[in-house]
């Protein structure tokens, strides 16, 4: 069902009543099919978009969302052209689950703004988030988040989801990140969540005693990659992999190689070699919705699909805590990023 | 590093993946049977389709059908292609999975299929670079256990180079003396903390949610005593018959097959004390002596306190609906309990006085399992004439189906005047989170594999348990039923509702 008003400006108020009226024409719509509707709500996510963003792949990426994390999504679009007068409309996302005759509703209010009040938006935004549930924000729009009016948005969070590969510097991204350190808000960037996969495959080969044995002879290092430029999440996955190594990877020369063959562009590959070790290489590589891990002639084939953008929100919205793991890798990451020229 | 020192994985990271499985071998010994091929091949091959398994992992298949390697795995193939719940197949996964599937021809009463076996694992071992653990999965018949046990011992196989665990399946035992026989027989060859007993309800996730909700959050748990809760009631329905088990089922009945092991592991779960920490010997011992506070009945009791029932034949929805007696592989004449309920009592300062009452069953009108805990009506309620004549006042926590926890209350009505009705407050696990439920099957295998043995039953559990269950066997077995006393598609029967009336209580209709 969708309960799409316009309003002359923006009134926290008048958007609350118009949501209340949604679930009441809800409820009767309720009576009048014996199925029922039931709400779900677990947070308040709020979606920074630019106009001319791909407004279609954002609204199915929040449709499929809705279903792990039923949220109040309340999605702002800013119109770099000024003068436009705000809108606002709210609508209920529904699905009915197979086999079930009670619909299950989602609300989203969309609010379009131009870009000179982005700063007036917060006193907007702060009634609109639920009460006692978990406010997130997530920056789909680079330029916005570069805005230094954003600062004030971001404050209104418990976590911030941005995705640096979307940026044209991403190494002043990671610094930008960097410095954000010690904020109350939780900055989460979907650059890292790409490298999960790659970083658990890792992780499970060196559960054998026999291969972590040899870890600490490994000396050498490689992330392979495809596309122009070196991907940040190479620089992440190179970053997390020095961290894993210890004390000794001063020791270990890593590489960022291209594969020009490869057309996808993203990491294609991971090389660790030791030497002087009895197992001395472990090879990964990604190609065709599959991953291959080499280790001394075993061969381990496993699916592999390039995560969504809803794959990759769903992860980072499960998380509830600090992820220690990305505060220690973030500084290696900028490192690499800053000595690599990216 | 200083030597013996334990190297960690420093590339684990539990905030973002899923557990890790460590290299292991599992033997499962009746490898042709169908819990191999329903619950547990499916179950592995989720794992393996989530990634869970190391690269090594392996699956050796033992039973008396002569199969090769690929017969087995083409076997296993059919199997999870068509037992798969919720899950796509995926050919690609399956072929590395299949990889490291095996197979081995071999009685288990023959010591020289230990030596067989002995010599395979060694091969699959070095061919698959693993660390020498092997997980032995007895999905036989229980009467074999001890046998297999002996054959493992004598082959050498139950100590190695890496450990070596043993999961055993339900029944444990007939009895408490068999019981206590079984435990010896495994103890001659396995450590109590090498022994995983499988009880999957514990498996459930919504069984799990019990903890969680009562030791997670800081709202109910100050309701949860005698002070505040009026009664519980734990149901496990089955809508369903024998289902061609009739001969099987008729040497267990209702008490043995539910409520010795299932449901009393979850009245414990319900009225434990707070564990400390969350691990395996923690929560055990607070279930232990939860199982160990619950009242014996005395025989003169257990008339009163227990009901035992048969199914008869009934039309259902214009099907005719056999009764028990007339299953295949049933005696005509048979005495099996499909129905049982009983009354308990659980000794302890938290519980004194509050009664918790069980009962499961084939063929009632609908296949459901909850816990329904009822809390002390308000002490006075000024809305006189008003008010429902029972107000709800009652916490449901459903295990299967739709899992989830409902609160209900009285509420007043719109309108004039001061009206109440009574509401529902739900919780559904499916709207809250969208992520694919594990089955029990693969979270036990997972923690078995992982030496996590919170979620399996222990020897004092199960001797406790069948302390409980015990008295009423035997008042049972030297008393003549009528049966049958409930037809099938209805709640049980009439001496079932008895039973709480005389406590003031009657059963819910879930």
């Amino acid at each position: 069902m969708e309960e799409a008003i316009e309003t002359a400006a923006l009134s926290p108020d008048r958007i609350l009543r118009q949501l209340t009226e949604l679930w009441v024409g809800l409820g009767e719509q309720q009576n009048q099919d014996s199925g029922g509707v039931l709400r779900a709500c677990t947070r308040t996510l709020f979606v920074f978009l630019e106009h001319g963003d791909d407004a279609l792949a954002a609204g199915e990426t929040l449709a499929l969302l809705m279903r792990d994390h039923p949220s109040r999504a309340v999605v702002v679009r800013v119109d770099p052209s000024g003068g436009r007068a705000p809108e606002a409309r709210v609508f209920a996302q529904c699905w009915m689950p197979f086999g079930q005759r009670q619909q299950i509703c989602c609300e989203q209010v969309e609010i379009t703004i131009s870009e000179g009040m982005l700063g007036d938006l917060p006193p907007v935004l702060l009634p609109l988030a639920v009460a006692d549930l978990p406010v997130t924000v997530w920056c789909r729009a680079p330029r916005v988040f570069s805005l230094p009016a954003f600062a004030s948005v971001a404050g209104m969070a418990g976590q911030v989801i941005l995705d640096s590969s979307a940026f044209a510097n991403p190494a002043a991204v990671l610094e930008h990140l960097g410095a954000l350190r010690g904020t109350p808000a939780r900055f989460a960037d979907l650059a890292w969540t790409r490298v999960t996969r790659w970083r658990e495959m890792i992780a499970q080969i060196f559960e054998n005693p026999r291969y972590l044995g040899c870890l600490s002879r490994i000396s050498q290092a490689a992330v392979y990659y495809a596309g122009p430029r070196i991907p940040v999440e190479a620089f992440y996955l190179g970053g997390w992999l020095l961290r894993g190594l210890g004390p000794g990877a001063s020791r270990v020369g890593l590489k960022f190689v291209p594969r020009p063959e490869r057309e996808t562009a993203g990491i294609a590959a991971v090389e660790l070699t030791a030497p002087e070790a009895a197992s001395r290489r472990f090879f990964i590589e990604v190609s065709g919705g599959a991953a291959e891990a080499h280790i001394d002639g075993l061969l381990n084939r496993t699916d592999f699909a390039a995560p969504s953008e809803y794959a990759l929100l769903r992860e980072e919205l499960s998380i509830h805590q600090g992820d220690r793991v990305f505060e220690e890798v973030l500084p290696r990451a900028a490192e690499l990023a800053r000595r690599s020229g990216g | 590093m200083a030597a013996g020192t334990q190297l960690t994985n420093p590339f684990e990271d539990p905030l973002r993946y899923e557990r890790r499985v460590p290299e292991a071998t599992v033997v499962i010994f009746g490898a042709n049977g169908d819990l191999t091929r329903r619950k547990l091949m499916p179950a592995l091959y989720r794992l393996a389709l989530e990634r869970r398994l190391s690269a090594g992992f392996a699956v050796l298949g033992i039973s008396r059908t002569p199969m090769t390697d690929e017969q087995f795995r083409e076997k296993m193939r059919q199997s999870v292609e068509r037992f798969l719940e919720n899950s796509p197949f995926d050919a690609q996964v399956w072929d590395g999975f299949a990889k490291g599937l095996f197979y081995l021809p071999g009685d288990v009463h023959d010591p020289a299929a230990y030596q067989r076996l002995s010599q395979r694992l060694e091969a699959i071992e070095q061919a698959r670079n693993m660390a020498g653990n092997v997980l032995f999965y007895l999905s036989t018949q229980p009467s074999q256990y001890a046998t297999v046990a002996q054959g493992l011992s004598q082959a050498g196989l139950a100590n190695g180079r890496g450990w070596r665990r043993l999961v055993v399946e339900k029944p444990f035992g007939h009895d408490g003396a068999s019981a206590r026989e079984l435990d010896r027989s495994l103890h001659a060859v396995f450590a109590e903390p090498e022994i995983y007993r499988i009880d999957h309800y514990l498996g459930k996730e919504t069984v799990q949610n019990i903890l969680a909700f009562r030791f997670g959050n800081g709202i109910f748990e100050p309701l949860w005593n005698r002070r505040y809760v009026n009664h519980v009631q734990i149901t496990a329905a089955e809508s369903i018959g024998v289902e061609g088990r009739g001969a099987f089922y008729q040497e267990t009945g209702a008490l043995r097959d539910m409520i010795q092991n299932h449901l009393l592991q979850v009245l414990a779960t319900v009225g434990m004390e707070p564990s400390a920490t969350y691990d395996a010997q923690a929560v055990r011992d607070e279930r232990a002596k939860l199982l160990r506070c619950i009242r014996i009945l005395k025989p003169e009791e257990v008339e009163q306190d227990a009901v035992a029932g048969q199914y008869g034949p009934a039309r259902i929805g214009g099907t005719e609906v056999p009764g028990f007696r007339q299953e295949p592989g049933v005696d005509p004449a048979s005495r099996t309990d499909t129905y049982a309920a009983a009354t308990f009592f659980i000794e302890n300062w938290r519980w004194a006085g509050v009664p918790f009452y069980i009962r499961t069953g084939k063929r009632l009108p609908k296949r459901v399992t909850e816990i329904a805990i009822r809390f002390q009506p308000a002490p006075h309620v000024p809305f006189e004439g008003q008010a429902p004549e029972a107000p709800p006042d009652l916490l449901v926590l459903r295990i299967q189906p739709d899992e989830g926890i409902s609160l209900k209350f009285a509420s007043k009505q719109p309108g004039p005047g001061m009206r109440l009705r009574p509401v529902s407050m739900d919780f559904n696990y499916g709207t809250s989170f969208g992520e694919r439920t594990p089955s029990a099957y693969e979270t036990l295998l997972l923690d078995a594999i992982q030496g996590d043995a919170t979620l399996y039953t222990r020897q004092d559990m199960v001797e406790a348990s069948w302390r409980v269950v015990q008295p009423i066997l035997e008042v049972w077995e030297n008393r003549k039923f009528d049966f049958p006393n409930y037809p099938a598609g209805a709640w049980g029967p009439e001496a079932a509702d008895r039973m709480l009336a005389r406590r003031g209580h009657e059963w819910r209709r879930p």
